[in-house]
């Protein structure tokens, strides 16, 4: 199933191999769930080899072998990687098997775990930094996090104490860099962490560190501009709400029920106009949408007192999608007498705006019309729903239905859409947070758990994700310190196999352009300059504090050349 | 599932998880099937129940759990979910009484959308944190009595009585059934035999996708 499943092969640990009993027609259910050794399916898994744990105090670590094979000139594959290839003499290709170390955390404790994100880099575990920061308000506030990272490493007075003895001046200023990395990516990656008017005390931390350590750094700048930002936005709230403190503008109470007054007839509006009307309104709640919020930990305290407030960008969705399903059923149900073919039409009606959201990949619109249909007051509506079957053939056709049935929930799972149906993926987070401890054995915080949690998260973020391709070169030319050139000059490139690549067009939508066949192996290239050999090589996903390349904290040896 | 074992149970009984948020219904769940929740085919299939097979008296009974994890909000999706089911487990905080409270709403609720003859059990879970209860066990007991609904205290995370909760409400199902109390048809997710099957699959072109 994995296979369905483009971005799984994003990431870069292993996903867990799992057997699926499949019921054919019907739907399918997970009946158990067995972890393969790598050794039993060579097709797929044969280049990662499990290579046992490493335990340390506070701290397990899960390690994996990697087989990769380096063709391209190893200065440039290294550079990359950040690691010791820059000193092979330009020009000097290998071709051969590199066995590459990952040694991931598995648990530890809180402060092991902030402390790796100065060092997961130089284990290989390039995703460490982005699944922290997108999952560790399960576990800690942003203060702690913040307070463990800066005291321990960001301070300037000479420090004593076991974790920095011997740190040579050199390896300081490369633990500030790493430091300032890991806050821009924090700084970017989620803004409303440092939400917390009105005297941002997180932020003037950050500030004050970045402004000491990397004084007109681009991070430094970052953190000033959020800071400006959010004054901005708490003066227009302040002004707007009579200083009421803030609250999300864009979130409608989720108690509150949305009239929807419908003294048009339904019939006057064309069904892809109310279909693209939908749509416009869903994408706008979607695009707002912070992944983060879907965290089974967060949202399962929802309702608990001080969860009201939780999760304001997930409630709008639903808030909109009840809106819809409520409309749907009062114009089926408004006029009370009515002749069921009648009532039939406007169900017929409802269909097809549910088709042309599924032509418009709007899954949750789609998803809601449905549900009302679905739902008691509609479905026991017996002589209502033989007149819609009259009315629509392919209804009556058992075997097609349950085809498209099929086919549907493949869409909405597999691919989903430019809007998908949350709903999907609160129920997998709230399942993984309940069938996943939060603890390993010694009391250590499961990692691993916030590792599959971020999976998810990794979809909804690509969905959120509608960038076209200028939008994502020059993402990816400021993550590796291209900022200086034109993102005009370059090209992205999908590389496909060793002889087939894809440049994916200017003005595609690089999530639906690119091949989710083949492996997630992107590259910059400066146009026309096919045939050259390739100046950034990439896996689109992984967030890579880009100073992070250069930190020296990576002292172990974690490559191994065959 | 797959096609060869699915001709060797007799019934397909559908029970629904209902209770507050954070009462430990998915954790019940879990424990009762020993699924490990792998989001990743859950997502790709849209699979949004869990099955076990149980024998009772020599029969093969197939329980498909539904659970509404993270949905209570989506008000049209959990009317759609009470759909043909036949047991239920209405799920409460013994250390939380406001859950205890709103049992009787979540009962109101049940008996609007769901089967008349439907099963009902009231489980009073986290039975492991005994020394801060506030929901007397006597209590619970004499309103389940009362409401004509079976009841039982479970800890999903020490595993104690999960098992014997969800076999006596299936077999409180089959006894239904068997002793013709209701008419088949009346319980509309029973299924008998595969030569059946087809009704099945008929039924849950709606209840799923």
């Amino acid at each position: 199933m994995i296979s369905h499943y483009p971005l799984a092969s994003l990431l870069s640990w292993p996903p867990i191999p799992h057997c699926l009993d499949l019921d054919g027609e019907e739907g399918v259910a997970l009946q158990r769930y067995q972890p393969r050794s790598p050794e039993s399916s060579p097709h797929c898994w044969s280049s990662v080899q499990d290579w046992g744990e490493e335990v340390e105090e506070g701290a397990i670590y899960n390690v994996t072998l990697k087989r990769v094979q380096i063709q391209q000139a190893a200065n440039k594959g290294a550079r990359w990687l950040g690691a010791e290839g820059d000193r092979l003499p330009p020009g000097h290709t290998v071709s051969q098997l590199e066995t590459c170390k990952i040694r991931s955390i598995r648990a530890g404790t809180l402060e092991r775990l902030v402390e790796t994100l100065l060092t997961a880099f130089g284990d290989n575990d390039l995703t460490y930094t982005s699944i922290f920061l997108s999952t560790y308000r399960a576990f800690a506030t942003t203060q702690n996090v913040l307070e463990l990272l800066l005291d321990r490493y960001g301070s300037f007075e000479d420090c004593e104490g076991e974790h920095n003895q011997c740190r040579t001046g050199e390896s300081r200023v490369a633990v500030r860099t790493a430091l300032a990395s890991i806050l821009r990516a924090w700084l970017d990656q989620c803004p409303e962490d440092f939400q917390e008017p009105p005297s941002y005390p997180s932020l003037h931390r950050v500030l004050g560190f970045l402004r000491k350590a990397m004084p007109g750094s681009e991070p430094m700048r970052r953190a000033q501009s959020l800071l400006e930002q959010l004054h901005v936005q708490a003066s227009l709230e302040n002004e707007t709400q009579g200083g009421f403190q803030y609250t999300n503008p864009f979130c409608i109470g989720e108690d509150e029920e949305v009239e929807i007054d419908l003294q048009e007839d339904f019939f006057s509006f064309k069904v892809d106009l109310v279909a693209e009307q939908l749509t416009y309104m869903d994408a706008l709640l979607f695009k707002k949408v912070v992944p983060h919020h879907c965290l089974g930990a967060i949202w399962s305290q929802r309702d608990k007192k001080d969860g009201k407030q939780s999760a304001p960008t997930i409630r709008a969705t639903i808030t909109q999608f009840n809106a819809v399903t409520a409309c749907v059923v009062s114009t089926i149900l408004r006029q009370r007498q009515i002749r069921p073919h009648l009532r039939a039409r406007i169900i017929q009606r409802w269909i097809d705006v549910a088709q042309e959201c599924r032509i418009r990949k709007n899954f949750s619109s789609l998803r809601a019309i449905v549900s009302a249909l679905q739902s008691n007051p509609i479905y026991r509506l017996k002589r209502v729903w033989a007149s819609v079957s009259n009315l629509d053939s392919c209804a009556k056709d058992h075997q097609k239905r349950s085809h498209k049935r099929l086919q549907l929930q493949k869409e909405m799972g597999a691919m989903q859409g430019t809007i998908p149906y949350l709903g999907t993926f609160l129920t997998d987070l709230t399942m993984l947070d309940t069938a996943l401890p939060d603890q390993v054995e010694g009391g250590l915080l499961n990692f691993e758990k916030r590792r599959r949690v971020s999976t998810t998260f990794l979809i909804i973020w690509f969905l959120l994700y509608q960038d076209k391709t200028p939008a994502v070169i020059s993402r990816a030319m400021a993550k590796h310190n291209l900022e200086g050139e034109q993102a005009a000059d370059y090209e992205l490139v999908q590389v496909i196999s060793e002889e087939r690549e894809l440049v994916i067009p200017d003005n595609a939508n690089v999530f639906y352009a690119m091949s989710t066949s083949a492996n997630f192996d992107f590259l910059l290239r400066l146009r026309g300059s096919e045939g050259r050999p390739v100046q950034l090589r990439s896996r689109c996903s992984s967030t890579l504090p880009r100073t992070q390349q250069r930190s020296s904290l990576s002292l172990r040896l974690s490559k191994v050349t065959l | 599932m797959n096609m060869g074992t699915d001709l060797t149970y007799n019934f397909v009984f559908k029970v629904v998880l209902i209770g507050e948020s954070g009462v430990g219904k998915s954790n019940l769940l879990s424990r009762f099937t020993k699924n490990e929740f792998n989001h990743d085919s859950r997502t790709t299939i849209g699979v949004e129940f869990s099955t076990r097979s149980i024998q009772v008296d020599s029969i093969t009974i197939k329980a498909q759990i539904w659970d509404t994890a993270g949905l209570e909000r989506y008000r049209a999706i959990t009317s759609a979910y009470y759909r043909g089911a036949v047991g239920a487990l209405l799920v409460y905080d013994i250390t939380k009484h406001l859950t205890y409270e709103n049992v009787e709403r979540w009962l109101k609720e049940l008996y609007v959308h769901a089967d008349p003859h439907i099963v009902v059990m009231l489980v009073g879970n986290k039975s492991d944190l005994g020394n801060v209860r506030t929901v007397p066990t006597e209590e619970a007991k004499d309103f389940a009595e009362a409401k004509g609904l079976l009841f039982m205290e479970t800890s999903a995370l020490e595993s104690t009585n999960v098992e014997s909760a969800f076999l006596e409400v299936l077999t409180a199902i089959h006894k239904k059934v068997a002793s013709k109390e209701v008419t088949r048809g009346s319980i509309s997710a029973v299924t008998l035999g595969p030569s059946s099957e087809f009704n099945e699959e008929r039924r849950s072109c709606f209840q799923k996708q």
